[in-house]
């Protein structure tokens, strides 16, 4: 298994995460006991008055010198026992059906009655309420409601060509009026985007009410318990990106990401296709990275493209390898900029070099290790002079000498080989390289931007 | 219908801002227990991590997370804002760490085995766990410290040199061996190829 640096790295995070045990009990218990003082109780609670669940370290406050949060936490279950109430009320008079959301960027949320007309629509999220601005759903025909929903959409431009993907989330008690439910949504909505002349990618399934693990992580990051199912099986099958980051791509992205990665959608149906017209695409991707390597298509033994999230943005991850050299490049997928390079390895040397001694000092008088003064090129020993590896440096990150800064050059050597190791600064970026202090080739270039 | 508080399902990486850190930090210093959780929730994987990369061993690791979080806890007050909060955490933990090993320098205990064993099925998770074993035998203890810094905490190269009191140069060199030397071993083949 191939693993990049990024890679081990995440892996590494995510293996001591996965251990990390939670002392925060015993801390809390500590803390108080240095201080010695006892000022917060859970006396102001009484079953009556606190009909809520209340995280554990609430309830484990007895003896923490920590300012009491009684006050908020009263406010918040009197709040709480007028909403049960509602629903209470609410659900003896009108017990919907199913509850379908829908989920683009706005996440709205419908309940339904057996008879198909809409109960309440809620918004999930700003963009929702967007949509649902001024609209009166309530008793409104589901067909009807579907309809003015995905036009409003398109409308404030939150569906397009390049942005299709629509998810469409049924859950409902009998599973087979929501399969017919989910089928009949789909086809509506996909109809619906036909009349925007739009090609829609329609994702559509089903939820269990009683998924606890699903309605929690909807809770922790906000977002619809549909969504949330999108987001589980993304993280499953891409073990770099983390529920939070996840969380906040769009379907759309999301979408994408499954698609790039070839995901079995598994309970999830899916008709059209994810649309990549608001990114580069794949060749262009490629020639980008071709480019900035100095490297021809023909050249090229194996490669592998695929679209990825890293780092706040969609990029394509582009590796290929020519006979010799390893490349790895994140293009920007809307832009097409670099935004990581790495190399390794080199192309044999042009020239048949003697193989030189393999000492860190060596005994030939020209080769300084690290003094400040200057070598002159290619001495007598056919070492390139600290000047040249620098000059080599520069030119490849494409920047001028003037403008770097924090520059550091140093003799080292790594692997039996005599390297120049080189660093410096341009504006928030970090570069690095190795220069084969013999004939110049690059071995390593890494890129380090500082956001 | 009950209305819950959320508990986070996993911790996320790194991603709250310097300054809403700091802002944790101030408001800790005035006794706010809230603050102090979501400081604890947001970085408790990062301390551990750190720990575990210098003790490593999980029990002294998992020790040394509690008093390095008790000390954060005392200190709140006397820090001074300087935009680096997490420098100043690591440093705490680095130095409640150093301070057990030189308490414990008679004894030696400290390398631990724990290796893949009673690992659930589920092969990213196994993969993972390589990865981390793979840190803890096969780096000299500089290199492994980076490492974790690196994917604990997202810290740049300058700031973690500066955590570990080393140059920046040796920090980057480290940091490029240690990194070869585990994809080396961890794709190669099993320890002991000739470095």
């Amino acid at each position: 298994m191939k693993m990049s640096n990024k890679e081990v790295l995440k892996r590494l995070a995510n293996a001591v995460q996965a251990e990390t045990p939670n002392v925060l009990e015993n801390v809390l218990a500590r803390a108080a006991q240095t201080e010695g003082a006892v000022t917060m109780t859970t006396e102001t609670y009484t079953p009556a008055n606190a009909p809520v669940v209340l995280p554990e370290t609430m309830q484990e406050n007895k003896a923490v010198s920590f300012k009491p949060r009684w006050r908020r936490l009263a406010l918040a279950a009197a709040a709480v026992l007028v909403i049960a109430f509602g629903v209470f009320f609410n659900q003896m008079y009108f017990s919907p059906m199913a509850t379908v959301s829908f989920d683009v960027n706005p996440s709205i949320e419908l309940k339904v009655s057996r008879s198909e007309k809409v109960l309440s629509a809620t918004a999930l999220n700003a963009d929702a309420g967007v949509i649902l601005d001024g609209m009166n759903l309530k008793n409104v025909d589901l067909n009807v409601a579907v309809k003015a929903l995905i036009g409003s959409m398109v409308q404030n431009g939150y569906v397009d060509e390049a942005k299709n993907s629509v998810l469409i989330t049924v859950e409902s008690g009998n599973s087979q009026k929501g399969q017919e439910l989910q089928q009949k949504l789909s086809k509506e909505v996909d109809e619906m985007l036909n009349t925007h002349s739009l090609h829609g990618s329609i994702l559509s399934q089903q939820v269990d009410t009683g998924d606890a693990e699903l309605a929690k992580l909807a809770d922790t990051y906000g977002i619809s318990r549909g969504k949330a199912a999108l987001v589980s099986l993304l993280v499953e099958k891409d073990p770099l990106i983390t529920l939070e980051q996840a969380a906040a791509l769009s379907v759309h992205e999301i979408n994408l990401l499954l698609d790039s990665k070839k995901t079995d959608l598994q309970s999830v149906s899916e008709t059209g296709k994810a649309s990549t017209s608001g990114y580069i695409g794949q060749e262009a991707a490629l020639a980008a990275a071709l480019n900035h390597a100095g490297v021809a298509a023909s050249d090229i033994v194996r490669q592998k493209i695929e679209l990825d999230y890293d780092d706040g943005r969609m990029v394509y991850e582009v590796d290929f390898n020519t006979a010799w050299v390893e490349f790895e490049y994140e293009i920007d997928a809307v832009n097409g900029s670099v935004v990581k390079f790495e190399r390794e390895g080199e192309a044999p040397p042009q020239n048949s070099q003697p193989e030189q001694p393999v000492s860190s000092t060596p005994s030939s008088a020209n080769s300084a290790s690290s003094s400040s003064k200057e070598a002159p090129p290619a001495n007598s020993t056919g070492q390139i002079s600290k000047q040249a590896a620098l000059d080599i440096a520069f030119a490849h990150a494409g920047v001028a000498s003037s403008s770097a800064s924090r520059t550091k050059v140093k003799l080292d050597h790594e692997d039996g080989r005599l390297v120049y190791e080189i660093e410096f600064e341009v504006g928030r970026t970090e570069y690095d390289y190795e220069i084969d202090a013999i004939n110049g080739s690059i071995l390593k270039a890494e890129t380090d931007y500082d956001d | 219908m009950v209305f819950l508080m959320s508990v986070p399902v996993e911790t996320p990486a790194l991603k709250r801002s310097n300054t809403e850190l700091e802002n944790f930090i101030s408001r800790i210093a005035n006794g706010e227990q809230e603050a102090f959780e979501a400081l604890y929730a947001e970085i408790q994987a990062a301390v551990f991590g750190f720990a575990l990369s210098i003790l490593k061993n999980r029990q002294d690791a998992e020790d040394v997370m509690q008093d390095s979080f008790l000390k954060i806890y005392h200190a709140a007050a006397g820090y001074r804002p300087q935009g680096k909060p997490m420098a100043w955490i690591f440093t705490i933990v680095r130095n409640e760490a150093l301070q057990r090993i030189r308490a414990a320098s008679r004894t030696d205990a400290l390398p631990e085995e724990n290796h893949l064993a009673a690992v659930p099925c589920h092969t990213q998770q196994t993969i993972n766990r390589v990865v981390l074993e793979t840190a803890l035998q096969a780096l000299t203890d500089e290199e492994r410290q980076i490492v974790f810094l690196h994917a604990l905490s997202g810290l740049k190269h300058r700031e973690v040199s500066e955590v570990l009191k080393i140059s920046l140069s040796t920090e980057l060199s480290k940091y490029h061996r240690a990194l070869a030397k585990m994809k080396k071993q961890i794709q190669g083949g099993g320890p002991d190829e000739n470095e």
